[in-house]
């Protein structure tokens, strides 16, 4: 069984449950970036940048543009948006608060 | 005139309206709930009261820094409301990160009643400043929020069938 039929969505869905990975496909939102100008908006390090770029690839998710010693990455035609990625944050905004909210006055509900 | 689209969602709590409304009014508390999962939430300038402005900074362990700038227009114990607009850290309104087609004000009105021994809530979030293209992606994103995922699920599926 080490061969799924699912495995594309598999590597699409893993790749979107990472908030880092998320960030990184809203900024090639915006245009295509090189690794250093992706690692300098984030707090994390280049090898781990390159970690990120490297699963959102094989989910087919951004590419390689083919030219340039920098080689930046870019949003693959016909992945999934990123547009699409922060409007789903955005429609969970609500329901995820409000369900935090109840386990906060659940926890803090002996406290006087 | 456009018709703008709004933003509903309720949910009945166990606890007091008096506990509920304190979640929201105290900045303690309300930092404590109400930042996406894994961030944590930090006033930085400003005071959470009304007719006061407050710029706060939501922080992730991984992703960028994200910055609100919030009016608060009430705070009573049966209505919370407030302007809110993604901004710098200066406090100039900005569009989010790496988004750039969003409204640029949305106005949060929270009601508080006693219902069943707890508290029924309502949200209402409303564009209040905003341009066509802003206003149409949040429409888009009421769209999405049948199953919040099931926009993306038809999207995957549509990208495989390719």
């Amino acid at each position: 069984m080490d061969e799924s039929p699912d495995l594309p969505l598999d590597l699409a869905f893993a790749a979107l449950a990472d908030p880092t990975r998320r960030a990184i496909l809203r900024q090639l939102s915006a245009g295509e970036a090189s690794v250093t100008d992706i690692a300098g908006r984030l707090p994390i390090s280049q090898p781990a940048v390159s970690r990120h770029l490297r699963l959102l690839e094989e989910a087919g998710l951004i590419e390689t543009a083919p030219r340039g010693q920098l080689r930046p990455r870019r949003l693959r035609a016909g992945g999934l948006s990123a547009a699409r990625t922060f409007l789903d944050e955005m429609a969970r905004y609500w329901p995820d608060r409000l369900d935090a909210l109840a386990a906060f006055l659940d926890e803090t509900k002996d406290q006087p | 005139m456009t018709d703008v689209p709004v933003f509903m969602i309720a949910r009945q709590f166990a606890a007091s309206p008096q506990r509920v409304y304190q979640a929201w009014a105290d900045p303690v508390q309300m930092a404590a709930w109400s930042g996406p999962q894994g961030s944590s939430v930090e006033i930085l300038s400003g005071e959470q009261a009304e007719g006061q402005s407050t710029i706060s900074r939501t922080s992730s362990p991984e992703g960028p820094d994200m910055y609100s700038l919030c009016l608060w227009r009430e705070l009573k114990p049966d209505s919370v409301v407030w302007e809110q607009s993604f901004c710098t850290p200066e406090g100039e309104k900005c569009p989010p990160p790496f988004f750039d087609t969003w409204p640029v004000t949305l106005l949060t009105e929270v009601d508080l009643e006693p219902r069943d021994g707890g508290t029924f809530l309502t949200l209402k979030w409303t564009p209040i400043e905003y341009d066509e293209a802003g206003l149409a992606k949040f429409a888009e994103m009421m769209a999405s929020m049948t199953g919040g995922w099931g926009g993306s699920f038809d999207k995957l599926e549509e990208w495989l069938a390719q």
